[in-house]
């Protein structure tokens, strides 16, 4: 059994517990407490991990991580990416500022992005108002970043699934 | 290989649901907590919210404190999984830590409303004992807070 370990992150609320527990196999392991802060606009929050599995066929099988959104568990960020073969991003687009808060992720785990494949995925996605994919993609390559962008409803499985291949693709590609 | 830099986390403000009353209830259990022990072994107390803002916190600097409770709220959440995974509870009682100078002691606080957690730092001339009756009598006060 090959397995390769992939990473969730992004920004409180954004839909990391969500996306795992949309596609894992096995029940995910949650580390959800309430959440003593009115401003993330929900009632739980992960202050430590969240782990999921999934099967590729009968040789492989992804290890899926989520780290908690809040930058105070940057520590989590950096035991987190050790060893993690591809990064998945979320951004929550309904936030004040969806453009710094992907420049958080981008900074924090520039190494891993570097040395991996990252998708980023614009949850919540309102094309009635800025930033448009395109701006995105564009503060990426300021820099020197390179990698997919999209819309996605981290609720359904087959959306969460086609982020994955996204991110295989890239895997692929580099081995 | 994967390492991560970490830029400077930025100050994120101490949420308003954290009322006044409790953070003085906070201050004064773990004022009377330290004094048990008359300035010898304990290194510091910090009481947070389980999701790692910390409430009141006792002969420890601020930012120490501050760090100290999200660390203890991930290690925490951790526990609680491990108990469960295991069948030993839903919850852990206490996380023992013990480095090669002291040890860190977290101890959930169960509320309904506000779940909380004490973590205490202590020096190896700690008696265990006696931190454990009174860092439990913290735990009794605060659960009724």
């Amino acid at each position: 059994m090959i397995e390769h370990k992939i990473l969730f992150t992004g920004t409180v609320g954004a839909g990391k517990t969500t996306a795992i527990q949309a596609i894992s196999e096995i029940p995910p392991v949650c580390t959800d407490v309430l959440s003593s802060d009115p401003t993330i606009g929900k009632e739980k929050t992960t202050v430590a991990l969240d782990y999921g599995e999934i099967s590729l066929g009968k040789t492989e099988r992804l290890r899926l991580y989520g780290t908690p959104g809040q930058q105070r568990f940057a520590f989590m960020w950096k035991i987190l990416a050790q060893g993690a073969l591809g990064l998945v991003i979320l951004v929550d687009h309904s936030r004040p500022d969806p453009l710094r808060d992907l420049m958080i992720y981008l900074d924090n785990f520039k190494t891993l992005i570097q040395e991996s494949a990252c998708v980023v995925v614009i949850c919540k996605m309102d094309e009635s108002h800025p930033p448009l994919l395109e701006d995105f993609t564009q503060a990426m390559k300021q820099k020197q970043m390179v990698y997919p962008v999209i819309p996605a409803d981290v609720r359904d499985k087959e959306q969460v699934l086609w982020i994955l291949e996204l991110l295989l693709v890239q895997m692929e590609t580099r081995q | 290989m994967n390492t991560v830099v970490l830029s400077d986390p930025s100050p994120e403000p101490s949420p308003q649901l954290i009322g006044d009353d409790l953070r003085a209830k906070a201050a004064s259990v773990l004022e009377r907590f330290v004094d048990q022990f008359g300035g010898v072994g304990v290194r510091g107390a910090v009481i947070s919210t389980a999701d790692g803002f910390d409430i009141a916190m006792t002969a420890m600097p601020e930012a120490e404190g501050t760090k100290l409770s999200a660390l203890s709220s991930s290690i925490s959440a951790i526990g609680d999984m491990a108990t469960l995974e295991v069948g030993i509870g839903n919850n852990h009682q206490s996380i023992t830590i013990e480095g090669g100078d002291g040890y860190i002691f977290i101890l959930n606080i169960p509320s309904a409303a506000c779940p909380m957690i004490l973590s205490v730092a202590a020096s190896k001339e700690i008696m265990l004992g006696k931190l454990m009756y009174y860092a439990r009598l913290v735990v009794e006060g605060m659960a009724e807070a």
